[in-house]
């Protein structure tokens, strides 16, 4: 059961891990880009 | 795993950081490509605190009690709901709640907002720089994730307060904070309208479904938390002036007055000021609401001991003054230019701005009342005062304060829809007129109820006639019952206004279309949001004041210490208490004393044959009704009477609290066991009150019974004198017994009195002992209905086996629920729908001053 618990949560939080570090990429990206690049 | 969550914090600390950076620096160097940066980083924030969350989740969830927080807050038999309600059960899981929340409203804020400009830049900056706050205490003073210096942590936590083991407190705190939070965005949009140099009213419209969502959750917050001590605290109220409470409710009035002049500034460009002010002082009132809860300022039930974080939050509302009223005083001039100037007082603008005033004066009388007491303390005030001695400051002070200025808002409430903008017309006032006579109508027609209904009881009690009890009932109301009833008028005036305005535009609205007079009224809800969404959350306000209005009505009997069997009447009800029993729930660690009270509406008679059938099953010789819904039968002897009780008592009150753990017959003694043993433990005077018991029968059955206790095993062993007496104790009962209670008649041993079973209705309030806590709770129970509500909390009386019980009928009390869903529904289904449109163009709208459609014929 615990295993269980700690699996799913190591999976969960990655996740969260992964998107904030895709956000923080395109943030760098965003950086100094032309307006229209961004977003699109 | 303490570490990595304290790298994730800190992670996110500089994350923040670095976005307020991005955010403020684009903005004032009109940089769309950091501002754009800066709403991505916002979002990373927003998953990287998701994170950090999951990861205190998982520590509560897996019972890892190396983390300080995890063993303060929980423990390893916590069922998952309330290990769930840990997260934000204490300072620093609420201290993370916030920072997830505020970075999850600041990452859909980001979401919706790309359009780079330095507007948006300041907004996203002030949420982040807000966001960095919290983390600057999260990382440097009240972190979630500290761990035990020298140990591993204990092998079993402490716990999580028992006052808060209730489904309801588990969503209450989460609903309060969220509402508090969700306020940092309006004060955003107001801080950028200003940091930009804009007059205009768009941060008002943008802000708006933010704005009511915040208030939306701070209505709910507050609702959860009275229905919470409504049913928890037993003392039969919902708001009881605590200092938090008023605390959180502050930015409820001020948040309420905004929710008014946002109106207005966005139809009519007036309240410019106003509203920005207003906006200001709700979210600073947030902090100041989360500062005395936290601060040693005030002895409350919610107040966190030992936090660290007061003098944190005293700086952060110095700086947001300086930092507002700076921004506001270089804006000033400007801001008035933009506004239009109220033509009329007779108009809605005018009274909006009563209304306003109306909102302020009672925050600032509930703000006078909260800190008085605690500011009257110091010797100089007191000297400055002409006072002896610290003021303290009761709820009948704040009820006796508060009652009229809540009357004029509820006037207030029905009147103001009805004006229409710039100048009141003849028609808007003939309107006003008749709609007004409507309510004075409905409050009539219930005064004159409650005096027939209150007079008859009082008739019945006294013997007195009729009109002089209907008198005497309606002067006893004194003042709350005429603020009542002005109450009552208001409410009913309020749907009559809301009724005649919406049916007017529904069938103009029909006339154009040809719809059908129901759709049209449907369609207009659709059509324009505002105007008609606030005649529903109008109607809430009706609703919940009628709630208010019935507690001037309501009859309380504090107090009674009641032996089993005496009974209490209270607004028509005859409350019976058939005595206790005591039981233990493993799975919540306690173990409780209940009380098993029987309500009987006072002088209804027994079903025709109750009598014949009891005398059947008893052998009695004879019977007949006494004071409903007991019987008295009359048996051939004083020993055969003495026998029946027996019989009787052991099976109610000896099956409700006894286990047989031996009959030994040729000893003609039964021995007993309490039926839930643990109970012994925690219940005070447990075996004791069991012992009392069996030796109050030993009395009733004239001596041919004697009791003795064990001193090792908690064993009562009652020994029958003779053979007779043997059998009437351990005569087993045929399925389910057929009374309910059993006592002797005074002065008449052939004759004993039953409660049959099945009658009436059994409440069976609680004290509830925790295994973890010193603080037993009480576990009110109210039989509860659309009109009144009957509401019963006990707790152990004086005596060995009496119960000391308060009682109360509460009228009207299913309005303030009702009326509190309806607002909260309302304003959150106004929120969200132009919230997925946001990143649209602003949709077409009536150019500013435009007078809108005639609300007057």
């Amino acid at each position: 059961m615990s295993g269980t618990l700690d699996v799913l949560f190591a999976v969960l939080v990655a996740g969260a891990l992964t998107a904030a570090l895709y956000r923080l990429l395109r943030a760098l990206g965003a950086l100094g880009g032309p307006e229209d690049e961004v977003e699109r | 795993m303490q570490h990595f969550g304290q790298i994730l914090v800190f992670a996110s600390f500089l994350l923040t950081a670095g976005t307020v950076a991005l955010a403020l620096g684009g903005a004032a160097r009109r940089r769309p490509d950091l501002v754009r940066a800066a709403g991505q980083a916002t979002r990373a924030v927003a998953w990287l605190n998701a994170a950090i969350s999951l990861v205190l989740v998982h520590a509560i969830l897996s019972h890892d009690f190396s983390n300080r927080y995890v063993a303060s807050y929980t423990d390893s038999g916590m069922p998952l709901m309330y290990l769930l309600t840990a997260f934000w059960g204490g300072e620093k899981g609420a201290l993370l709640f916030w920072v997830l929340t505020l970075s999850l409203l600041a990452g859909a804020l980001a979401r919706v907002r790309r359009d780079g400009s330095p507007y948006t830049g300041w907004v996203l900056g002030v949420t982040a720089a807000t966001l960095l706050f919290f983390d600057v205490l999260m990382v440097f003073a009240s972190s979630p994730f500290e761990g035990f210096l020298t140990t591993d942590g204990p092998p079993d936590g402490s716990g999580l307060n028992p006052l808060l083991m209730n489904p309801l407190m588990a969503v209450h705190p989460p609903f309060q904070l969220a509402g508090f939070i969700a306020y940092t965005i309006p004060f955003a949009f107001a801080s950028a309208s200003l940091l930009s140099g804009r007059n205009d009213a768009a941060w008002v419209r943008d802000s708006r479904p933010w704005y009511l969502l915040a208030w939306s959750l701070l209505t709910a917050g507050l609702a959860i938390g009275g229905l919470w001590a409504y049913l928890e605290l037993g003392w039969g109220g919902f708001w009881g002036w605590d200092p938090v409470e008023n605390a959180a409710l502050l930015p409820w009035l001020s948040g309420t007055a905004a929710l008014h002049t946002s109106s207005l500034d966005m139809r009519r460009a007036t309240y410019r000021r106003w509203n920005l002010v207003l906006v200001f002082v709700t979210f600073l009132l947030t902090i100041f609401a989360t500062f005395l809860t936290r601060s040693q300022l005030i002895q409350s039930l919610h107040s966190f001991s030992n936090s660290v974080l007061t003098p944190f939050f005293l700086y952060f509302m110095v700086v947001l003054v300086a930092f507002f009223g700076l921004l506001l005083a270089y804006r000033w001039r400007g801001l008035g230019a933009s506004a239009a100037r109220l033509s009329h007082v007779w108009s809605r603008e005018g009274l909006v701005l009563v209304n306003t005033l109306v909102f302020v004066i009672c925050l600032f009388i509930v703000l006078w009342g909260t800190l008085l007491p605690k500011i009257s303390e110091s010797s100089a005030v007191q000297a400055a005062l002409g006072l002896e001695q610290a003021v303290d400051v009761g709820p009948e002070w704040f009820n006796m304060v508060v009652a009229p200025v809540g009357v004029i808002m509820v006037l207030l409430t029905a009147a103001g829809p009805l004006v229409p903008y710039r100048t009141g017309t003849p028609g808007a006032t003939r309107t006003l007129a008749r709609t007004a006579v409507a309510g004075l109508a409905a409050a009539l027609v219930v005064a004159i109820l409650f005096a027939i209904s209150r007079g008859s009881l009082l008739a019945g009690l006294t013997g007195e006639g009729l009109p002089a009890a209907a008198w005497r009932a309606v002067k006893g109301l004194a003042l709350p019952g005429f603020w009542g009833l002005l109450s009552i008028a208001g409410a009913g005036w309020i749907v009559a206004a809301v009724v005649t305005d919406w049916r007017r535009a529904a069938a103009t609205r029909a006339a154009v279309t040809g719809e059908r007079a129901v759709r049209a009224a449907a369609s207009l809800l659709r059509a324009n949001p505002r105007r008609f969404g606030g005649h529903l959350a109008h109607l809430g306000v009706a609703l919940a004041f009628l709630g208010f209005a019935g507690g001037a009505a309501k009859i309380v009997r504090k107090d009674v210490v009641l032996d089993p069997m005496d009974r209490l009447s209270i607004g028509g009800t005859d409350l019976i208490f058939l005595g206790t029993d005591e039981r233990y729930d493993a799975g919540g660690q306690y173990a409780s004393l209940r009380s098993h009270v029987l309500a009987w509406p006072a002088g209804k008679a027994l079903a025709d044959g109750t009598v014949e059938s009891l005398v059947a099953a008893s052998g009695a010789a004879s019977g007949k009704a006494g004071t409903a819904p007991e019987v008295e039968l009359a048996f051939a002897s004083a020993a055969a009477a003495a026998e029946f009780h027996a019989t009787a008592f052991m099976q109610t009150a000896g099956q409700r609290d006894f286990v047989k753990v031996l009959v030994v017959p040729e000893r003609r003694e039964v021995q007993l066991a309490p039926f839930a043993i643990e109970t012994l433990r925690f219940v005070p005077r447990s075996f004791h009150r069991q012992i009392e018991e069996m030796k109050g029968l030993a009395a009733a059955t004239g001596g041919r019974l004697t009791v003795t206790a064990s001193r090792g095993d908690p064993v009562i062993t009652v020994r029958a004198a003779d053979d007779a007496m043997f059998k009437a104790l351990t005569r087993p009962s045929a399925g389910a017994a057929a009374w309910a209670g059993v006592r002797r008649v005074k002065d008449r041993p052939t004759e004993v009195a039953v409660v049959p079973a099945g009658m009436g209705m059994t409440l069976r309030p609680e004290m509830r002992f925790y295994a973890k806590s010193e603080n037993p709770t009480t576990e009110v129970r109210i039989d509860s209905g659309l009109f009144t509500d009957l509401y019963v909390a006990a707790t152990p009386g004086e005596g060995s086996q009496s119960m000391s019980l308060t009682a109360m009928v509460n009228p009207l009390m299913s309005g303030v629920w009702l009326g509190s869903l309806v607002l909260i529904l309302v304003t959150l289904g106004l929120a969200v729908p132009v919230g997925t449109l946001r990143t649209a163009p602003a949709p077409a709208r009536a150019p500013e001053g435009e007078p809108e459609e005639g609300v007057a014929p």
